[in-house]
């Protein structure tokens, strides 16, 4: 295990602290419809190295990313709820400092005009690197575990094949949006080792990523 | 690396962040109990200046209007509370009668925390998903809620040890926990100070001393909400907006 210095132990204990705050304004900025700010801010200054990637697609180059979103959030615009609550952080900094992994579950729901409010769940795995002295989202995925009617009735659903989810992005949000489809996050048979769970690490590019792959 | 800053003030805004959490935490934890009086005493700073508590609906300014509503009335409201569970559950008596009220669970999520350059004060933000709930009323039911707000706080130190100072507690929406939709504008329940809800024994709620629309609660047919604003770093709390 690489020992660090006084002063670089400081830091990455602040490192932690400010990765939780960029995870938690994007989380708020989804919350309020305000995906704008969201791209504006927290995300990489290089555009096309932003990956997106949620159950069903993957979407590269923040421009697009940034489109897909715009058009969720006008869809949501009146009565839209993308409310996604952080909890269970494991975030590991990588020993160079340059980079970071964290996972989140959510516990949340998802709310649209004429529609009944939904209970949705899953997980949050994120690359984060460091940009001018600021952390940067890099990489994101969205795995959605559940996404239900509120008040529906689960058992009532057959047990395979599992739901294709298209939370948070519908079929809409990305018409016109230059996407790659796959199965890249699934619960078909529970618990997803996929992405793997951070673990300590001592640069990027050791092949520990949440860059997608597809699952077979 | 950060810029201009020195390894004590970067360890110093890290326990600083700790310390916030654990402030917020006991917050919740105090409530849920119903000790809002002790969470006063022991938590927010000991002053009326600058101090303020929101909701939706309205706002107290002072720590003297924060007691006698969240404070002291409560505690009223629990008392004549466990008078009347007593008669019901004789068993009850001795109990602890804050905690016989309610059981309000409120969970600590996303938490956002912005520590001041000058580290005197901090400003945090959290999403908080959680219950309203009893086991034990006059009516001989079960009763319970979900509850989803969130939080916004400014903190600052006092003798030495991280107090509230303002405090905005704003819910996104209610609803019974049997029920099977919790967006159903018909399943949405806060109760309005104005008009209090006739439940037995009779619950006195204070009118806010503001009153303003500060949040609105979650609708199927309105915008997103955007209160209150997400903290950004700064360097004093003068220079920066307040909850």
């Amino acid at each position: 295990m690489k020992l660090y210095t006084e002063v670089e132990r400081a830091w990455r204990v602040s490192a932690v602290g400010e990765i939780k705050n960029i995870m938690g304004r994007r989380s708020l900025l989804e919350y309020m419809g305000c995906s704008d700010r969201e791209f504006d801010t927290l995300w990489t200054a290089n555009p096309e190295e932003a990956i997106y990637t949620q159950n069903d697609l993957t979407i590269a180059g923040l421009d697009n990313i940034r489109a897909a979103f715009a058009n969720r959030d006008s869809r949501l615009r009146t009565g839209g709820m993308e409310l996604h609550p952080l909890t269970t952080p494991l975030i590991e900094i990588a020993e160079d400092g340059k980079t970071a992994q964290g996972f989140w579950y959510f516990l949340g729901q998802h709310g649209e005009q004429g529609q009944p409010g939904q209970w949705v769940s899953g997980r949050y795995c994120v690359d984060f690197r460091v940009e001018d002295g600021q952390w940067k989202i890099w990489h994101l995925l969205v795995g959605v575990d559940v996404a239900i009617e509120a008040g529906a009735s689960r058992a009532a659903e057959d047990s395979l094949p599992c739901d294709r989810l298209t939370l948070p992005l519908s079929e809409a949000d990305v018409t016109g949006v230059s996407v790659t489809r796959g199965l890249y996050y699934d619960t078909a048979y529970n618990f997803s080792s996929y992405p793997a769970l951070p673990i300590p690490y001592a640069s990027f590019g050791n092949g520990v990523s949440n860059l997608p792959v597809v699952q077979n | 690396m950060k810029k201009e800053i020195t390894t004590e003030a970067l360890l110093r805004q890290a326990e600083i962040h700790c310390e916030i959490e654990n402030l917020m935490a006991r917050h919740c934890y105090y409530h849920a109990a119903g000790h809002n009086n002790q969470e006063l005493d022991e938590f927010w700073v000991q002053k009326d200046e600058g101090v303020c508590w929101t909701q939706g609906m309205g706002r107290r300014d002072s720590l003297t209007k924060m007691r006698r509503a969240y404070g002291d009335n409560s505690a009223r409201n629990c008392m004549a509370n466990y008078e009347y569970l007593c008669k019901v559950y004789p068993q009850a008596k001795g109990r602890d009668p804050y905690a016989l009220m309610e059981m309000a669970v409120h969970t600590l999520t996303t938490p956002m925390i912005e520590v001041a350059g000058d580290l005197d004060s901090a400003k945090g933000y959290w999403l908080t998903p959680g219950t309203i709930s009893s086991n034990l009323n006059c009516s001989g039911k079960k009763e319970g809620f979900w509850i989803w707000e969130r939080y916004a706080g400014d903190f600052v130190q006092e003798n030495g040890r991280w107090k509230f100072i303002r405090l905005s507690v704003l819910a996104d929406f209610m609803s019974p926990l049997d029920e099977s939709d919790w967006s159903d504008p018909e399943s949405v329940s806060f109760p309005d100070p104005e008009t209090p809800p006739e439940l037995t024994p009779p619950y006195n709620l204070i009118p806010y001393e503001i009153k303003g629309e500060f949040h609105r609660s979650y609708s199927r047919t309105q915008l997103p909400q955007d209160t209150p604003p997400i903290p950004e770093p700064f360097q004093t709390m003068d220079e920066t907006f307040r909850y």
